[in-house]
């Protein structure tokens, strides 16, 4: 039956393009509904869940520049801060290393930008013999004794082990990667505490109360009353647009079936069994909508992951669950078909 | 031979048909004539057991249909009636021969090739054995029809309207075919018709009137 039916695809081109179109369109507009709703998520995690209740955070920084983020206590004039610049991330085969410009007590705060960030494990810290500046922290499973920094070799004044928020950890291991190595190097220049890019103020503590920082805990507080109930009511609104898209597009693709119920009666009164019409008709359509799923997915799944790394899931979740939908959908309106077909109407069943 | 006993069909309130009580013999040809929506399908289909729903019974070969299970009454329909349909309803992706061999191929059973050369001789389908289905006139469309249902070699041939579509000249010679397909290859051939013109041909003629099925009389 394989075979005749890719004969009836060469034949009926035209027709089972649109379909095959059809189907395309309604995975790519899965796809671009969950664009929307990572894209939300993103947000919303951000400001939810990912600050620190006890940090300052600043605001206008991560506004401005992707390649910093400040971590400030309160108290930042004994140096209780860390500013991180200049990230560098590199791959090596599985091995992945995280190199950062600090300022300030990287020891105490890590590093980090956006929602990306780790902290060393206080336990941990080993110091070397080394006093010379800049201070250089290196994970412990830094294979060398030195770290190569802008041309120059530095030698390493601390190990530790660092802690990944768990998101990070599991975004990591779907990467593939195995191994990962941090390496924080002080900056050498003082700055008043912020890039240069960003302000020439005179003091340190002028600058930071320039940089409108907040406090994790009030970030997390006016997201809650911002979008607390209406986060809920957006995911809402994405899930019935989801759904109705679903409902919209699998019922086209019923309208643009090929296989008519002339050809199923024909079977039909030559003797072919109800159960292998069935199978014929589901099998058409599960060949018809797999190659469209798979081609949807491998141009979306990228697109999610550069755009929102950790926001992978909602991508596939969307995908496969209309890919459910769909089998499910085609079983149904196969067995409705073949059954109008293969079960008498009318009259007394004997 | 089929027995047709106390056969009814209504669907909800509305009845078609009731009460009928007829016999149709061995190799011969009838037609059933009748207006359109009197029915005539309808007692075709349930005949043949396409439909299984009536009220009544058939009797085919001293076979009561209606005592037998789901699975094997499809099983014994499937061994006694072939169908022609008022469109050829050939599948366009496959030629002439393929199309000639669809039933055997769905049932899984090898193709009778002495059969199928003998048949296309007869229905004088030879020359056009080449051709793409979609290039056969109406006429030649519903000859190939006619050979995709003698290939299995059933004894009823039941065939809906299968001049509908056809002239008045390629609908004689169709209903002259059928005629010698009754005698000369010894099938029983049922005809649903609407058009009166050709009646001559036929062994029996049956009409469709106020439900109830009796031999035709001309007004």
């Amino acid at each position: 039956m394989i075979s005749l039916f890719f004969r009836k695809i060469s034949h009926y081109r035209k027709q089972y393009g649109i379909k095959t179109i059809v189907f395309f369109l309604l995975f790519v507009s899965i796809h671009v509904i969950g664009l929307f709703a990572a894209s939300f998520a993103s947000q919303n995690y951000h400001a939810s869940g990912n600050y620190i209740s006890d940090v300052y955070y600043s605001t206008r920084w991560t506004i401005l520049n992707n390649q910093g983020m400040a971590f400030i206590r309160d108290n930042y004039e004994e140096e209780d801060y860390c500013l991180a610049f200049s990230v560098d991330t590199k791959r090596e085969g599985n091995c992945l290393r995280f190199t950062v410009n600090f300022e300030g007590n990287a020891l105490r705060f890590g590093f980090g930008y956006e929602d990306l960030y780790a902290v060393p494990i206080q336990d941990s810290i080993q110091k070397t013999e080394q006093t010379d500046r800049p201070i250089v922290i290196v994970s412990e499973n830094f294979p060398d004794d030195s770290v190569v920094w802008e041309g120059k070799t530095l030698p390493i004044t601390y190990k530790t082990r660092f802690s990944l928020p768990n998101y990070l950890s599991r975004e990591f291991s779907a990467m593939g990667v195995e191994r990962m190595e941090f390496v924080m190097v002080e900056r050498e220049n003082e700055t008043d505490g912020i890039p240069e890019f960003c302000s020439v103020h005179s003091s340190k503590s002028a600058a930071l109360e320039r940089m409108d920082f907040k406090l994790g805990k009030d970030l997390n507080a006016s997201y809650d009353v911002s979008l607390g109930g209406i986060s809920t009511l957006v995911y809402a609104v994405f899930g019935i647009v989801y759904f109705f898209a679903l409902v919209f597009w699998t019922t086209l693709i019923r309208t643009t079936d090929i296989i008519s119920r002339r050809e199923l009666e024909l079977f039909r009164s030559f003797g072919y069994p109800r159960g292998k019409a069935f199978g014929m008709f589901l099998t058409e359509n599960l060949l018809l909508m797999l190659p469209c799923l798979a081609l949807s997915d491998a141009i979306f799944i990228p697109i999610f992951y550069f755009l929102f790394r950790s926001r992978i899931a909602i991508s596939l979740f969307l995908s496969f669950f209309a890919a459910f939908y769909v089998l499910c959908y085609c079983l149904w309106y196969s067995n409705v078909t073949v059954r109008s077909i293969y079960v008498s109407k009318g009259g007394r069943k004997r | 031979m089929i027995q047709v006993l106390r056969y009814g069909k209504s669907f909800g309130d509305r009845t078609i048909l009731e009460d009928i009580t007829i016999d149709f013999l061995s190799d011969r040809l009838y037609a059933l004539v009748g207006e359109s929506g009197s029915g005539k399908t309808t007692f075709l289909r349930n005949l043949s057991q396409l439909d299984t729903s009536y009220d009544g019974s058939f009797i085919v070969d001293g076979l009561s249909f209606e005592k037998l299970k789901r699975k094997e009454r499809e099983k014994e329909r499937t061994a006694r009636f072939s169908y022609v349909f008022s469109d050829a309803n050939l599948l366009e992706y496959l030629d002439l021969r393929e199309n000639a061999e669809l039933s055997s191929f769905l049932i899984g059973q090898e193709v009778d090739r002495a059969r199928e050369e003998r048949l296309l001789d007869f229905l004088n389908l030879r020359p056009l054995e080449r051709n793409d289905v979609t290039n056969l006139s109406a006429g030649e469309q519903q000859r190939v029809a006619i050979l995709r249902a003698l290939m299995t070699d059933r004894k009823y041939l039941i065939c809906d309207e299968p001049t509908a579509h056809l002239d008045r000249e390629n609908a004689k010679k169709i209903i002259e075919l059928f005629h010698t397909i009754a005698h000369k290859l010894h099938k029983t051939v049922l005809i649903a018709l609407h058009d009166f013109s050709n009646l001559s041909l036929f062994d029996e003629v049956y009409q469709i009137r106020k439900r109830q099925i009796a031999p035709y009389e001309e007004n």
